[in-house]
């Protein structure tokens, strides 16, 4: 390693970023205030998704955009704004741009592939790319630019991520957007409930960062393996921690060998307080709990779970 | 100028690789073909083309048949979870880069291994067979974007991070790049890392309806160009950090240098007028690799052969190359290949490792035609004598990805 790269922050743990503004769009309305307080405060019992209403936004160009593209500009502008930017400041090679979905290209490739009568117009949003290349378009943006296809772990890697550009100068400003999208798609989603922990919530997040919030940002996954949920947890968990005490939990984890073990180690470390999980929001759901504990003004660090496919993801924020 | 994009980082070592393609299932009938002139061009078989206005493709006509066992640790298909097209790609180009990295009697620890793919479709061509019929939800929940990538994670035995890149035709260069920043983090020691996609009916319409597609040939960088064919496969690579690859005599086949991966922000399909942002992936690239434009020996370019495209990447690279442009060889393979989509950037990146190693320069095919806007050496039609040491690989995407790729080719580190 060249002298300079010695010098530089760790890149496995970079410092943490800041938080400069919040844009949320969910099926219970705009910005974190409009979200329940409680899990049982969220006033969908009987309902399996959340929806939310498709975003109004001027421009003709909007017109071939899809949901979830529209979704994606809507949280991006808001985050803007909450940061009390304009809508130009972010245009240029200094902002970078971390996209993550695990479902927001479900709608769009469906339509594509059960409607062969669909347009020129409509296949270039079949791809993931198409999402946050609206946002791009929209605010801009020509930074350094990454789109991760995954539930939450992927945005947990994202915000690693976003931390890292920030730490070795890639960008100034980092936006890390994501989107899911079920209404289309309902009718397969609710053929696999059981493997979703509550309703489905749709709709975008999007966190806006830059450096300097101070303390630091680790995180960790793992695949699963013969070794079992608890000891994989245990090391995830361990690695991520590196003996911290957090003083805010999200949970995104699903299953109850993981959600057990997750717990008897939280226990371990003073058992700090939950941010409510308001149900299954995949790659969006980290996001969601950014804003909830940015909101309750918890002082960090955060601890972030979350669960895809057989892997377990940890990030730890903060001081 | 605006402030560099990225700071100088250490080389990571690319220590095997592995392809499977229309012109050759291994990295020698590969490389044959390519420095032969080989067309993977073909009337496509696998699914229904006779209602499209162009029924041609890089069609992969047999994979092998047999699922490569997998390394101790790693799990093949199960009869709830078979492996799609993709996947199948996938394990067959692990399988031969695994071995090229000297990893025929074992892998690291399986939490010390990352698994980082890139791809435009995921796991589309299983999705539409099981959208098709009643079938059970498995095969269905098993072809997300992410799917192919939980294969192969499974097949390897891999328990470290696992990414899905999906920059569309450029996710074969974000995935190496991302590979290579979790490895010098100390994420991982070994990162399986590249690109794969498969041809199906979902992508081949949806090109035909964009009118992107060619009834002639591919014709990068001619003046007669008008359109690109689309094909299909993987290249992986095993990329390790530079200063564990050599163990136990092991011998690199090559370094990745720099990478970056811009936004255009100007246009969901087209790439922007100026090449604005591939110019600073490039740029950044190089940064990355602390070298100067002049220290390039080789460019292989995206070169789809469509109108725009070659335009645009010709303007840059003269940009960025300045008065040696024209000394500089910049090629294109997607004449023998197809566009390859997600696979296409690391296959691009596996033939500059495999240039500097047989001292060739493969071709670019089907020229005949000066276009006075894409007038860069472009290797026309035959291979050259050349040994490139350090390339370029450029890629573009949907939404406006671009992505760049630095390299060295040789086993000493640079």
């Amino acid at each position: 390693m060249n002298a300079a790269a010695a010098a530089r922050p760790s890149l496995a743990t970079p410092p943490a970023p800041r938080i400069l503004g919040i844009g949320l769009v969910t099926g219970w309305g705009k910005g974190v205030k409009s979200l329940p307080v409680s899990s049982s405060d969220r006033g969908e019992y009987g309902r399996g998704l959340v929806t939310a209403p498709t975003p109004v936004l001027d421009g003709d160009r909007f017109r071939r955009a899809t949901r979830e593209c529209l979704f994606a500009v809507a949280a991006a502008k808001a985050a803007v704004a909450d940061a009390g930017l304009g809508e130009t400041d972010l245009a240029g090679p200094r902002t970078g741009i971390l996209y993550v979905s695990a479902t927001g290209y479900a709608a769009a490739n469906r339509a594509f592939l059960e409607d062969e009568t669909s347009t020129t117009l409509h296949f270039p949003y079949t791809s993931p790319s198409a999402v946050p290349g609206e946002v791009t378009i929209e605010l801009g943006i020509r930074g350094t630019y990454v789109n991760l296809m995954g539930g939450a772990p992927a945005t947990l890697q994202a915000l690693w991520w976003a931390a890292r550009w920030l730490t070795e100068g890639r960008a100034d400003r980092v936006l890390v957007i994501a989107v899911e999208a079920f209404h289309e798609v309902w009718d397969l989603f609710r053929r696999a409930r059981r493997l979703y922990a509550g309703p489905l919530i749709e709709g975008a997040a999007c966190v806006l960062l830059d450096a300097g919030e101070g303390g630091v940002l680790r995180w960790a996954s793992a695949l699963a393996g013969p070794t079992g949920a608890g000891r994989m947890v245990g090391a995830v968990l361990r690695q991520v921690l590196d003996g911290a005490a957090p003083r805010l939990v999200w949970s995104g984890a699903t299953g109850a060998s993981l959600e057990r073990a997750e717990a008897t180690l939280l226990k371990e470390r003073g058992d700090p307080p939950a941010v409510p999980r308001l149900g299954e929001a995949l790659a969006l759901g980290p996001l969601v709990a950014v804003a909830q504990a940015r909101w309750a003004g918890t002082p960090g660090p955060w601890l972030l779970t979350g669960t895809w496919r057989s892997e377990y993801a940890a990030l730890l924020w903060g001081r | 100028m605006t402030r560099a994009l990225a700071p100088r980082v250490p080389p990571v070592a690319i220590t095997g690789a592995g392809v499977v393609t229309a012109i050759g299932q291994d990295l020698d009938s590969f490389w044959a073909g390519l420095i032969t002139g080989v067309s993977g061009i073909s009337e496509i078989e696998g699914f229904r083309v006779a209602d499209l206005r162009v029924t041609r493709g890089g069609e992969i006509k047999k994979i092998r048949r047999e699922i490569p066992a997998p390394p101790p640790g790693g799990a093949g298909p199960s009869r709830r979870s078979p492996y799609c097209r993709t996947t199948r790609f996938l394990v067959h180009a692990a399988r031969e880069a695994l071995e090229t990295a000297g990893f025929r009697q074992g892998l690291p620890e399986a939490s010390r291994i990352a698994v980082v793919i890139g791809t435009a479709l995921g796991g589309i061509d299983e999705a539409s067979r099981a959208l098709a019929g009643p079938g059970a939800l498995g095969p269905l929940t098993g072809s997300v974007f992410d799917g192919p990538t939980r294969n192969l994670a499974r097949w390897v035995g891999a328990q470290g991070p696992v990414l899905t890149a999906a920059t569309a035709c450029a996710s074969g260069a974000t995935s190496l790049g991302l590979a290579a920043d979790l490895l010098r983090a100390g994420q991982a020691d070994v990162a399986l890392a590249g690109g794969a996609d498969a041809l199906c009916r979902f992508v081949q319409r949806g090109f035909n309806v964009l009118r992107s597609l060619t009834r002639d040939p591919v014709r990068p960088f001619d003046r007669r160009r008008n359109g690109l064919l689309l094909g299909e496969g993987a290249g992986l690579v095993v990329l390790e950090r530079a200063d564990t690859a050599t163990s136990g005599g092991r011998r690199p086949l090559g370094y990745l240098l720099g990478h970056a991966s811009t936004a255009d922000g100007a246009h969901i399909t087209a790439p922007d007028p100026e090449g604005r942002g591939l110019e600073l992936a490039v740029r950044a690239a190089l940064a990355e690799a602390g070298l100067a434009p002049d220290a390039l020996d080789l460019v292989s370019a995206h070169g789809t052969g469509t109108p725009a495209n070659d335009r645009v990447e010709t303007e840059v690279l003269k940009r960025v190359l300045g008065r040696r442009a024209y000394a500089v060889p910049v090629n294109s393979i997607k004449a023998h290949l197809g566009h390859t989509m997600g696979a296409a950037a690391t296959l691009e990146a596996i033939m500059c490792l495999l240039a500097g190693r047989h001292g060739q320069v493969p071709p670019t095919l089907n020229y005949g035609e000066v276009d006075p806007d894409c007038d860069l050496d472009c290797v026309p039609n035959a291979a050259r004598a050349l040994r490139p040491r350090v390339s370029l690989s450029t890629s573009l995407g949907f939404g406006g990805c671009n992505a760049a790729l630095v390299l060295s080719a040789g086993d000493e580190a640079p």
